[in-house]
């Protein structure tokens, strides 16, 4: 009797489960374990996997050649994003947690890019950022500042697609912080406020430590984000990325340019680690000063 | 709390100096859009047109520039070797090109590349909601051996990026013949362990009792899910409808790998072969760039809020 119930529970069960477990058997478990696995392997598309140990970590790390340090540091490199698109992106949910007359339109304004394709955005920047006719250059030319060739100088072209990453990246952290202010109850400012706390006090004695998980979680999935931009350094090098290359433009390169499936794992899971170890570092870092606060 | 008058003087400013920040961009492409060719870099912001003719004594005549100089024109009349000194204001006048609109169109499919992000996008979308919901009802309400473990494994593989998993999809796809295909680019993407995820925790918060009744009454399973679970999740649905149907209609590394026939080519992927072939022609390429956001900027106005609050139930990142 109730070994027929467990099986007619168990039967249910894996019923419902059915349709989303073969997707995560296929298309999230299956590959992680097989891209680990052939991560050990030389195999080119064309020809039969050979096994090769290490070789492909070795020869990242080791081998001048793979230049992976020079792409490990531009994938660092573009982590600057994460602190600016959170500043702007408080400041602007500060501003529209004021709920001053025209705030439905400044909430259209700042909220917009959340939804636009990076794409199109990547190459509208691409003009603004152009060398000769670029409205930054006219700016920087109006204060007096010399050309700066943002997309072509292999030491600006980080810092030119960052600023194009922060424009689109700050919608999102702005929708979120916005949330997370209204969150915060009135009566909480209003004690203050009797205590004669001005409003530079109210903002980093209340506002900010309440935030502490919103900027936990900006901090973590805008991290994430950084260290996997692609659209934007594809479309405004017009390919490969020229000095903006970093870890997933080359796993895109070496996998499905030159098919070099096993390194391109390879450098993939180097990828995850390094995302979990900030990750990681950056909880310890968020929980202790939590703790002093 | 109460504001002095300066406090809301300086507050309007920060928020018109955001405002700026964020619309530049938009005017900018959208001025660029409707210059005339030549005039694309005249650095104006508004789209000027330069007339080719010019009345003398009531005689139509054709006129070349010979120079710009501030304010005036030097130009030749045909025909003469007569040099004139014109003001700008009789040579120029304010006309829109749309022109540019009719050949980033013409040039480039994007009716169909719309049509292509339309289908990839809603497939993604509905087949998520069905699989992600069975899934979280099943994780949520149901009991059965190895469903803890099974969720824990899902669990962890949250954190692992999605260029870890596109090499071994790329090769499956590859054996089964499915590269350069809509269903290559849509089945992936019929599953995901974060809409699982987000819709077992927000089953979890709907009162027991409701089911109970139901069951008395002689529903199953498939009938509480459907006539229960399903209605009173709206919110829920929404926002990883929401999440889906913009991840998708966005996304770029995956379908740009799959993806190489021209036909099939969703909008960013189009858009980003219309960027490299018409390298620098500004007129055209923000045209195009136009042409491809105004439908998300359209469906952000009409569903603002449904959208807002979409994101933030589900953290979306674009």
């Amino acid at each position: 009797m109730t070994k027929n119930r467990t099986l007619r529970q168990t039967l249910v069960g894996y019923g419902f489960l059915l349709p989303n477990i073969v997707g995560f058997l296929l298309f999230t478990l299956g590959p992680i374990l097989f891209s680990f696995l052939i991560s050990f392997f030389d195999w080119n598309l064309f020809s039969n996997p050979v096994f090769v140990d290490v070789a492909n970590y070795r020869t990242m790390f080791t081998e001048e050649g793979s230049r992976f340090w020079y792409y490990f540091g531009n994938s660092l490199f573009f982590l600057v994003v994460v602190p600016l698109q959170m500043t702007i992106a408080l400041g602007a949910a500060y501003l529209l947690n004021e709920n001053l007359r025209g705030t439905l339109l400044f909430k259209v304004i700042f909220f917009i890019p959340v939804v636009l394709s990076v794409i199109p955005v990547a190459i509208i920047w691409g003009y603004i950022l152009d060398t000769e006719n670029g409205l930054l250059n006219a700016l920087l030319a109006s204060l007096g500042v010399g050309k700066v060739a943002w997309l072509f100088d292999s030491s600006w072209v980080k810092t030119g697609i960052s600023l194009m990453v922060v424009w689109q990246g700050s919608a999102f952290s702005t929708i979120i912080y916005y949330a997370a202010l209204q969150g915060i109850p009135d009566q909480l400012y209003e004690v203050a406020t009797l205590d004669g706390a001005g409003r530079w006090k109210q903002f980093w004695g209340i506002t900010m430590p309440l935030l502490t998980p919103t900027h936990f979680f900006l901090g973590i999935t805008g991290m994430i984000g950084a260290l996997q931009i692609f659209g934007p350094i594809y479309v405004m090098t017009h390919g490969p990325g020229g000095g903006a290359r970093n870890l997933i433009t080359e796993v895109y390169w070496k996998g499905y340019q030159e098919f070099q499936m096993g390194y391109a794992s390879a450098m993939s899971w180097v990828l995850f680690i390094l995302i979990l170890f900030l990750s990681v570092f950056y909880w310890k870092y968020l929980s202790k000063r939590a703790e002093y606060a | 709390m109460k504001r002095k008058a300066p406090t809301t003087l300086f507050l309007y400013a920060l928020l018109l100096a955001l405002s700026v920040w964020y619309v530049v961009p938009f005017v900018w492409a959208l001025v660029t859009s409707l210059k005339h060719p030549g005039m694309v870099f005249d650095g104006r912001w508004i789209p000027y047109a330069q007339k080719r003719t010019i009345t003398v004594n009531g005689e139509e005549r054709e006129l070349r520039i010979v120079e710009e100089r501030g304010d005036t024109f030097l130009v030749r009349m045909s025909g003469t070797e007569e040099l004139r000194e014109v003001p700008r204001g009789e040579i120029e006048h304010v006309s829109p090109n749309w022109k540019n609109y009719v050949e980033a169109w013409n040039i480039v499919p994007f009716g169909r590349y719309f049509l292509n992000s339309l289908l990839v996008s809603l497939c993604m979308t509905l087949g998520q909601l069905v699989t992600c919901s069975l899934g979280g009802y099943a994780f949520s309400r149901l009991e059965f051996p190895g469903r803890d473990a099974i969720f824990l494994l899902y669990l962890a593989t949250l954190m692992i990026p999605g260029p870890v998993l596109t090499v071994p999809i790329y090769l499956l796809l590859r054996e089964y013949h499915l590269l350069n295909s809509y269903q290559g680019v849509i089945l992936p993407g019929l599953f995901s362990a974060y809409g699982t995820f987000l819709l077992r925790q927000f089953f979890l918060t709907i009162p027991r009792d409701l089911e109970d009744a139901a069951q008395i009454d002689g529903a199953g399973k498939f009938g509480v899910y459907l006539r229960i679970i399903l209605p009173l999740s709206g919110p829920a649905l929404a926002a990883l409808a929401t999440f889906v149907f913009i991840g998708s209609w966005n996304d770029f590394f995956w379908p740009s790998i799959v993806l190489t026939d021209p036909g099939m080519l969703t909008l960013p992927v189009g858009l980003a072969h219309f960027n490299d072939i018409y390298l620098f022609e500004y007129g055209r390429l923000m045209a195009g760039s136009m042409i491809s956001i105004a439908p998300a900027i359209l469906m952000y106005l009409l569903f603002q809020r449904f959208i807002t609050r979409g994101v933030v139930m589900t953290g979306l990142k674009g």
